[in-house]
């Protein structure tokens, strides 16, 4: 599935350039990044057709394109036939309905199953709110029930823009990961809206980022998080001081800890919330949190010990050392201080084994 | 009794078109980007500020044989619209435009385009959000403006007199018929016709504000 963009929107001083592919080898989250008032709202009112902007905009799926907008041939497909569901920051349900009666205005309106309305309902855990009123839910209820209502119109293309900007932090956690289920479970494609970094390391797969030139607002080609953590020209790379590591929790956990595989090692996780139910599970480590030693320390109190090779060496500010290693095809990022640099005789491809403090493997859903 | 009946009948009419009409309007002036859309709002407030004989003036010559209300009663035969039910229902309407635009427009305007933009992106067309989404929302404004359109026709006086002249059972409607009692000094039957607007007056202007206060959607 591609979405090809070429487009030009001008609106009062501000202009909007787009000349990009966005494309979803297989069902994953695009995430569109800039600071708030960049510009974010208005590429996503021209992709689903509530601005027509000049250019082309155009839907790929397999050999079948549809023209959503083409200017010079006077074409723009209106919004309700493209088909493009979009959850916004606060929710926007329908106050003179309620839960039951929003979720029905787009399963009436799409070729949703009924079997698609029950799982959709069991997966966002709405079945014991159906019967409120929209005024009486809390805000992550809120945000679940725009979820449920944009997945039972059976998308093309999901949208959400900063769908958790406006909740508290632990609704946050409980709507992202309710995100991330969906994501599993309907493998849509996501445009996911946001400026804020957090959200951007925990359900990313690839970025766009959105940069002011001039005073126009450009849209960057999109990007694999894990090439723009590596980046060091990159914007992220300073805060790609930490790395992610994508690992496959197995059912089996003794003594209060998840077990998580990556490759042929195994990391122990306090169970806490964290859920085995899913199939993988993203961890974001701090480079700081992660300490180097040239043998496997047997008599450590730290649990999780990962081998791997040094791939490469960078002096950062400071006195400190940025080491990047390969782990089993995956990157983790530790930062030494010259001092143990020198120590360690820390060489380029050499076998080192990093130590990551339990409590610095956060959960990233 | 014939008089009472036809100021309701008139009333309950010009409501019903009113409101069919000004939707369109008040959704246009609350929504578009029209740059000289305040020359239509200023057109649509005259009849607020006009005394009413000269709105009637206007309108009796324009209903009149020379005028495009001679020319639409040449369709049936007639050859005006002066002095007659349909020339009154016209009169009306434009008398009451104001009064039912501006609460839709007010209610179209708080309930903003946002409602009506997620129903498309969950594939509705306009007619089918407008139906099941914006005409539900705007169910308050619908009221004030179709009371205020209601109670309005009721108490007009100078456009009738000058349009409608004072022919019972066809344009004799309650306002004239107490004028006519109290220039030939039928006191008391002026007293009950008048209790009777003032009742029916009040307990409609009780409507719309007690239904103001439950909803903030919908003021005038």
């Amino acid at each position: 599935m591609k979405l090809a963009l070429e487009f030009q929107l001008q609106k009062g001083h501000f202009k909007l350039a787009c000349n990009i592919d966005v494309n979803w080898s297989s069902p994953s989250t695009h995430v569109i990044f800039g600071q708030s008032g960049i510009g974010k709202t208005h590429l996503l009112r021209s992709l689903c057709g509530l601005e027509h902007p000049d250019g082309r905009i155009t839907w790929h799926n397999q050999q079948h394109v549809e023209y959503w907008l083409d200017k010079q041939a006077g074409l723009a497909m209106p919004c309700h036939q493209r088909n493009v569901a979009m959850v916004f920051q606060d929710g926007q349900l329908f106050t003179h309905m309620n839960v039951e009666q929003n979720l029905r205005f787009a399963f009436e309106r799409s070729d949703a199953t009924h079997e698609d309305w029950a799982t959709c309902i069991s997966t966002l855990q709405v079945q014991d709110i159906l019967s409120h009123n929209v005024s009486q839910l809390s805000g992550g209820q809120a945000q679940r029930v725009a979820l449920a209502r944009a997945i039972l119109s059976k998308p093309k293309l999901l949208i959400l823009d900063e769908p958790l900007a406006s909740l508290d932090w632990q609704s946050k956690q409980d709507v992202m990961g309710y995100i991330k289920r969906l994501n599993s479970q309907w493998r849509l494609p996501v445009l996911y809206v946001t400026h804020d970094i957090h959200e951007v390391l925990t359900l990313a797969d690839h970025v766009i980022m959105l940069e002011k030139q001039g005073d126009s607002t450009l849209a960057m080609p999109a990007k694999p998080l894990m090439d723009i953590l590596q980046d060091d020209s990159h914007p992220f790379y300073g805060l790609g001081k930490s790395s992610i590591l994508h690992t496959q929790p197995s059912s089996n956990h003794n003594e209060g800890l998840l077990h998580c595989a990556i490759g042929q090692q195994t990391l122990r996780l306090p169970l806490g919330e964290l859920s085995s139910h899913e199939t993988q599970l993203r961890l974001c480590i701090a480079a700081s949190d992660v300490s180097l030693s040239l043998t496997p320390a047997k008599d450590s109190s730290i649990m999780n010990i990962l081998h791997g090779k040094v791939s490469r060496i960078e002096q950062t500010q400071n006195q400190q050392y940025l080491i990047q290693l390969n782990i089993e095809g995956q990157y983790l990022l530790s930062e030494i201080s010259a001092y143990s640099f020198a120590r360690l005789k820390i060489q380029l491809w050499q076998p080192v084994y990093a130590q990551i403090k339990g409590i610095a493997l956060q959960q990233a859903l | 009794m014939d008089a009472l009946l036809l100021t309701f009948k008139l009333a309950f009419l010009s409501t019903l078109i009113l409101i069919i009409i000004a939707t369109p309007i008040a959704w246009f002036l609350a929504h578009s980007q029209f740059k000289a859309k305040f020359l239509l709002e200023a057109i649509i407030a005259l009849p607020l500020v006009l005394p009413p004989t000269v709105l009637g003036f206007y309108l009796l010559i324009a209903l009149g044989p020379q005028g495009p209300g001679g020319w639409i009663a040449n369709m049936w035969g007639g050859h005006t619209l002066a002095f007659s039910f349909t020339g009154l229902l016209i009169g009306s309407i434009i008398y009451s435009l104001p009064f039912v635009v501006q609460p839709l427009q007010n209610g179209f305007s708080l309930i903003g385009k946002k409602p009506l933009e997620v129903a498309y992106t969950l594939n509705a067309n306009f007619y089918d959000g407008f139906k099941n989404i914006i005409l539900p929302l705007a169910k308050p404004a619908y009221i004030s403006a179709a009371t205020l359109g209601f109670a309005h026709t009721l108490g007009e006086f100078g456009v009738v007199l000058m349009i409608g002249g004072n022919i019972p059972g066809e344009t004799q409607v309650i306002s004239i018929k107490i004028f006519e009692q109290v220039e030939s000094l039928e006191y008391s039957e002026a007293h009950l016709l008048s209790a009777l607007l003032l009742g029916i007056s009040f307990i409609m202007l009780t409507f719309i504000y007690a239904s103001r206060s439950r909803n903030k959607v919908g003021v005038l």
